[in-house]
Order: structure tokens, then sequence, then C-alpha cells
């Protein structure tokens, strides 16, 4: 289902694209279960109309968001960003969104607020594969406040000038490309603005493997991978890791002082 | 009868690698071909690793002459199908690229597991043409193929290094291994006392 015209906005790479369906084919949305290829077979049983985003916390104006409200007031930008998952993979991928600053800013966050965590949809009788017990649900990220604002922060309704597929997180998520994949979460139901950190579900699960931060970071490895180089899909090639994922300019300045080994 | 066996084997071993090829070059394999190359070249391995222990343990039961014949294409065929994983995995996952391939081997436990398990097959899978045993003598050639053991335990742990979860196979693999090498250190004691 294809978006109205989507203009181009800031930051957008001009690699060649990862094609669609490499995008839509090749997912990790463990909701739908642990296989690449689970959420394309599965995710259609999620559904995306109506959807409503709950915002609560340290904010002037709580209370839920209807989707339709979001896309009403914050006009989509296509911004074409690398993403690196931790697992060593890459995709180049036109996202259709606004940035996160904007709603932020238009719910008003209080001056004691640090941190934003966000929550997935959570609705186990769509779930069956992820019943299992892989992880605990629903699934959590969060971001400290000034990444969150950052104006490269994404919330995507849209790629390649369509809706937002289910398995890529319908029908809203969030795209942060200077940090491995799994802290862009998908499907988002709740918004807070919180003053402590929270704390995310692959963190919490294996804090060795996946940290608050995980910025791509090539020097830091992953306790079973070397983070140095990575596959990108849509040709096959193996190149290297840019450090945070080759945003640097633009965010390198939010870890000054930082010591990115135990900050991982 | 032997022959029947033997050459029914290695049609029976070659058919899901032929398979695999034949998936992969009509575009069958899914959005990320080279991965489900890697994944699959790697379970056959794995898997005819574990009959190939299976056969010996059945034959230790069963001692029937044909079963004999049956080991040596199960063994040929993993070192074949652990061989073309480690090529699927320099060539295609690494991309060909020595350097980061070379990087990966130094820091990597599983892809260090990997090839030490490969090099451990290396020599049972040269010496398994006919005149080999002729040639270094029976006994030893019988110890050198006792190196499928090593290799075992190498392999299972390469795949526990591998698997983000630890499902139902893997456990069930390890302890298969473990009961099969349990099983030979008992036998072979009870024939060196039957020796002493």
């Amino acid at each position: 289902q294809s978006l109205p015209a989507v203009a181009p906005g800031p930051f957008s790479t001009d690699e060649p694209l990862t094609s669609f369906d490499v995008a839509t084919g090749y997912c990790n949305f463990f909701e739908f279960g642990p296989a690449k290829d689970d959420p394309s077979q599965h995710a259609h049983a999620l559904q995306t109309n109506p959807w409503s985003i709950e915002i609560d916390g340290l904010v002037d104006n709580p209370g839920p968001i209807a989707m339709e409200d979001l896309l009403a007031r914050f006009p989509l930008e296509e911004r074409i960003y690398r993403l690196r998952c931790v697992e060593a993979w890459s995709m180049v991928i036109p996202w259709n969104g606004f940035a996160l600053a904007d709603l932020l800013a238009h719910v008003g966050v209080k001056s004691d607020a640090r941190y934003v965590r966000f929550e997935a949809f959570d609705d186990t009788s769509i779930m069956p594969r992820a019943a299992q017990g892989l992880l605990d649900w629903p699934y959590v990220e969060a971001l400290r406040l000034d990444e969150a604002t950052h104006p490269l922060t994404l919330l995507a309704a849209g790629m390649y000038g369509e809706v937002m597929p289910n398995q890529n997180g319908a029908p809203i998520r969030l795209v942060v490309p200077w940090k491995y994949g799994f802290k862009s979460i998908k499907s988002i139901k709740r918004i807070s603005v919180l003053a402590e950190q929270p704390m995310p579900t692959w963190h919490e699960k294996a804090p060795r493997e996946y940290g608050f931060y995980a910025n791509v970071n090539p020097t830091v490895r992953h306790p079973r991978w070397h983070q140095a180089t990575e596959r990108r899909l849509h040709d096959g090639t193996r190149i290297r890791t840019e450090m945070f994922n080759g945003y640097g300019d633009l965010v390198a300045d939010l870890y000054a002082g930082m010591d990115l080994e135990t900050h991982y | 009868m032997t022959s029947v066996i033997r050459w029914g084997l290695w049609l029976a071993c070659a058919l899901p690698g032929l398979v695999l090829v034949w998936h992969w070059q009509t575009g069958q394999l899914g959005v990320v071909p080279h991965e489900v190359l890697l994944h699959r070249t790697g379970r056959f391995a794995l898997l005819l690793l574990m009959a190939t222990l299976g056969l010996g343990f059945v034959q230790s039961l069963l001692p029937w002459r044909p079963l004999y014949a049956a080991r040596r294409p199960l063994g040929v065929w993993t070192f074949l199908y652990a061989s073309a994983h480690a090529a699927v995995w320099l060539m295609l996952d690494q991309g060909g690229i020595l350097e980061f391939a070379w990087a990966e081997m130094r820091k990597m436990l599983h892809v260090k597991l990997g090839i030490a398990g490969l090099l451990l097959m290396l020599p049972l899978a040269v010496t398994s043409v006919d005149i080999a045993p002729r040639l270094l003598g029976f006994r030893l050639w019988k110890r050198l193929h006792l190196l499928v053991w090593p290799t075992a335990l190498v392999v299972i742990a390469h795949t526990w290094v591998v698997s983000r979860f630890q499902n139902l196979l893997v456990i069930g693999l390890t302890l298969a291994i473990l009961f099969l090498l349990a099983s030979r250190l008992y036998a072979a004691r009870k024939n060196m006392k039957k020796a002493a």
C-alpha cells in the first residue's frame, strides 16, 4: 500500500538501496519467531488499525495519540539510512518517517526527564511462536533523552514509499541509524519519558552481549563474533564497519568523555 | 550386498547436496541464500558425523559385514559437507577476503573450533582410500581413525557456540555423542581386560 508522496529529508546516504524483497523478507521480529523468515510469514496476524501510542511519564500532555493524528500532524520525510544489525549484517533502507524530537516537543518533556522508554505491542494470541520463552514480552527499548531528540532519530511509518510492512514494525517504529538494529524497536504501543535508566529487553537477557547504548562500534566485539566487518545483504559483499555506523560526525559529541568499551 | 550398500549410500549422501545446489541456482533459498547454504552444509556435516558414530555403535551390537561398508561413505561425505561449509564461509560469508577471514580466525572461538574440526577430519578423509589400511598397517589405521572422537567433541562445541538458543536438537546431539563416546570407552576397557 503506497504512501502519499514523501518529501526527501536530510542525512540520506547515496549508497545503493537494499531491495524491498530483502528488507521485508529477512527480519528479526522475535514476537513472530526466531528465524529470519518467520516475521514475513506470520506478521500478517498483527492488527494495526486502529492503533494508538500511549504517552506517559514526565511529559506535559500525557495520553494516547491515535496513528491518524500522528500522521496528520507530522509530515513524513524520506531518510535513506544504513542499518547495521548486531549480527554483523547490514542494509540500506529508505525510511519514511518524522523526527522523534518533534513528537517529544509536541507532548512537552519535563525538565527532570533523562530517558525515553519504548514498549512494543504485546499480544500473545498472535505470537504463538514467541511463547517459547525466548524473551520477556513486551519488547522494551530505551534511549537517553539527548539520543531520542537527536535529529537523526526517526519514528518511521513507512519504507520505500510504502506503508510500513507488518514484519518491519507496522504501523510505526523507531529508527536509530548509529546504533545496532535491535535498538530500533518495532510496532510501538507506549512511549514513556523517565528520570531513571530503563531496562531494555536484550540488555536484561544478556547484558554482556547487548549493551544499553549498543552504538555501532567496530572496535568493541560481541562475545561470540567480532564487529569489525559486516555483510551487505543486497550484494553479499563484506565491508568494514564504520564507527557509529558512519554517523560519527553527527553523534560522536553525545558520547564525549565516555569510555565506549565500558558503555558498549 | 556390500557394494549395493556402498553405492546406494554414496548417492543418498550426495542427494541433499545436489538438491541444495539446485535450489541455490534456481533462487529458492530465500532472500539471503549464502546464509542458508552456510547453515545447511554445516547441518548436513553434523548429521552425517552423528550417523557415522551411530553406525559404529550399531555395528558393535550387530557385527554384520555390509554395515562396515556403510561407514566409509558416511565419513567421506561428512568431510565433503564440512569442506563445503568452510568454503561457503570463506568465499561467500567472508566475501573471499582473506584479511577479513584471517581476523575472524584469530579472534573467534567458533571459527577456531570449526577449523580444528576440519583439520582433525583431514587425515581420516585422506586415509579413506582402499589401500590406506594396508599401507599404514591395519592397527595404525584403526588408531588414526580414533580421531573421529576428538572431531565429534570439537564439532559439537562449535555447534554450541554458533547456536543463539540452545535448542533441543543441539542438546540431544550432545547427549548422543557423550553416550556413544562412553559406550566406546566401555567397550575398549572390556577388550583390554580380555586381552590382559
